[in-house]
């Protein structure tokens, strides 16, 4: 930018020069030209860089990347940082001065978005001290970096209330389970299990306790379908509040966790008492694309016609242990048939499925012409979800419901 | 800093108006750099209206001062070194020329040498010299040719100046 003002100054002084008869601009003009091949001359930048990034990263938090970088000429030069990372990370355009012949350690922070991704070196502009000329350097070197979903951020968004416990009078899945005894109140205890006859003879607040009816482990099975990772915020990022909301309230209980997508189950990480690890395992990154609106009918008789895709349905069942409660979480945009196969085939295993409503997560401006489609859609959904629930509980759930629905839940 | 001194000072020893506007060109560097590229555009056309040499053989202390304090005063504006001891010192130094104006032109080539020693100059200087020996190869010429073939140089400039920056692969 700056060199082609000097060299249209340089043509316009001399059209002025010419024009007017004067030699002095005409001077000027041949003196700007000799700077610009003088600096142009003079600017030969040589550095050596490489720049680290830790393996492992936490999504929306920011990291810190550490380029080491030295001058190899006597020259002191301006340097620019320009990150190549993959959609929908950010980065700090570093920027700053090397001096002739020295070694610097700069940091600047990037922000990832969730996934597992191989990220290549950065581009690094090297400007000559004037800032006329630049001349672009790529680093070599590829990092795989692992973006997990971060554990600061969902405890910030889901607000967990220490008073969801899983210590409820109703055992999951709503069955009234068996009386143990009584004990006084505690501070989260459920109101609606004061015993108010033991309370007024002992002068007190007594709770009473019951014994859990189911003991088996939680398995949370999440669609990581490409529908379920559109939009920003997606399904998915919701999915996993949801999920740490869930371990959360499950604080004494084992618990397991399924992925699966359009083409079968992809991973299976067993009961275990460690919550984080299973957020950890959730790296799907988001996709960009918008989100579709079609809902698959549901047909509940059984047909001897019927035809559905056994993949899914038969890898989900084997990956389920049995006596064991397992959390759907789906948008029910794809393979729904295949899901309800596999919860209807689980041997002693209870099912529910949280499904986040594709329309509360739809991007689309709400215009008039707009509004009339998402209401239908939204009577399509309601009625899957009717039908759903004919054959397993389903929570139809938005972006903004977390405790109220995790509540209803346990 | 030292063009912004020196332009005053020939303002005020040669009664003209554009000069004095270099230190608002200098301090526009502060704002965006751009912009003082822009400025110093408008600046140099203003002098070009103001100041004016028909012939090269008119070259004299004053034109050579003007000349020399604008090259200067592109470097400034553009360089992003910090203001070192030997600037304040030469800009302190300066206003001696208000009362001995021929001192002006050694003090500004001091100041150049300074600069081309700072950068570490090397084959760069050869443009420099090339420009010297170019204007005063002209100085034979009259009127109309000298702008001629100043115009003609500064082509040969321009062309100059594309190969080297794409053959270094500089932009």
């Amino acid at each position: 930018m700056i060199t082609r003002l000097i060299l249209v100054s340089s043509l316009i002084l001399m059209v002025q020069a010419y024009l007017l008869m004067n030699l002095f601009p005409a001077i000027i003009s041949f003196l700007l030209l000799i700077y610009l091949l003088y600096s142009s001359i003079e600017f030969n930048p040589k550095i050596l860089a490489s720049r680290k990034i830790p393996e492992k990263l936490y999504d929306g938090e920011k990291a810190k990347a550490i380029l080491e970088i030295r001058n190899l000429s006597k020259k002191d030069c301006i340097v620019k940082v320009r990150e190549k990372l993959p959609e929908g990370f950010k980065a700090e355009n570093a920027e700053f001065l090397l001096k002739g012949l020295e070694e610097k350690k700069v940091e600047y922070w990037i922000i990832p978005s969730r996934g597992v991704y191989r990220i290549k070196g950065p581009e690094i502009c090297v400007e000559d001290i004037r800032g006329l000329f630049c001349r672009r350097f790529s680093v070599d070197s590829v990092h795989e970096v692992e973006v997990l979903p971060s554990i600061e951020r969902l405890r910030e968004e889901a607000r967990t209330n220490a008073q969801i416990t899983i210590r409820s009078g109703k055992s999951l899945y709503g069955i009234p389970a068996e009386f143990e005894g009584l004990r006084k109140f505690q501070e989260g205890d459920d109101f609606r299990r004061i015993d108010w006859k033991a309370t007024a003879r002992l002068g007190e607040l007594i709770v009473r306790e019951f014994i859990r009816e189911w003991e088996g482990d939680v398995y949370i099975a999440l669609d990581t379908s490409r529908e379920m990772r559109k939009g920003k915020p997606s399904k998915i990022d919701y999915a996993i509040t949801i999920i740490y909301q869930i371990l959360t309230a499950l604080k004494e209980k084992r618990a397991g966790l399924i992925l699966y997508d359009e083409f079968g189950v992809r991973k299976i990480l067993k009961a275990t008492e460690e919550k984080e690890r299973i957020i950890r395992e959730i790296k799907v990154p988001r996709v960009h694309g918008i989100q579709s609106l079609r809902f698959p009918k549901i047909r509940i008789e059984k047909s001897i016609f019927r035809r559905i895709r056994l993949g899914l349905s038969l890898s989900l069942i084997s990956a389920i242990p049995s006596k064991s409660f397992v959390i759907f979480i789906t948008d029910l945009s794809t393979n729904v048939g295949e899901l309800i196969t596999a919860i209807q085939k689980l041997r002693d295993a209870k099912a529910l499925i949280i499904s986040p409503n594709p329309i509360l997560f739809s991007e689309l401006k709400p215009e008039r012409e707009e509004i009339l489609k998402l209401y239908r859609k939204y009577v399509e959904r309601e009625e899957m979800i009717r039908k759903m629930n004919r054959i397993v509980p389903t929570i139809d759930v938005g972006p903004r419901d977390l405790l109220s629905e995790m509540g209803a839940l346990l | 800093m030292i063009s912004s001194v020196s332009s005053v000072i020939i303002a005020v020893a040669l009664g003209l108006k554009a000069p004095l506007l270099a230190p608002v060109v200098f301090l526009l560097r502060f704002i965006k750099r751009e912009v003082a590229a822009f400025s110093f555009l408008i600046y140099c056309v203003l002098l070009g209206y103001e100041f004016s040499i028909s012939e090269l053989d008119e070259l004299g202390t004053a034109a050579a001062a003007l000349a020399i304090s604008t090259v200067l005063l592109l470097e400034e504006s553009m360089s992003r070194r910090k203001l070192e001891l030997d600037q304040c010192i030469i800009a302190f130094v300066m206003p001696i020329c208000l009362l001995e104006f021929d001192l002006i032109v050694p003090l500004l080539i001091l100041a150049v040498l300074i600069l081309i020693w700072k950068d570490r100059a090397k084959a760069g200087i050869l443009a420099a010299l090339f420009g010297i020996a170019a204007i005063y190869s002209i100085m034979n010429f009259k009127g109309t040719e000298e702008i001629v073939l100043l115009a003609s140089l500064c082509i040969f400039l321009f062309l100059s100046f594309r190969i080297v920056a794409r053959r270094k692969g500089i932009y």
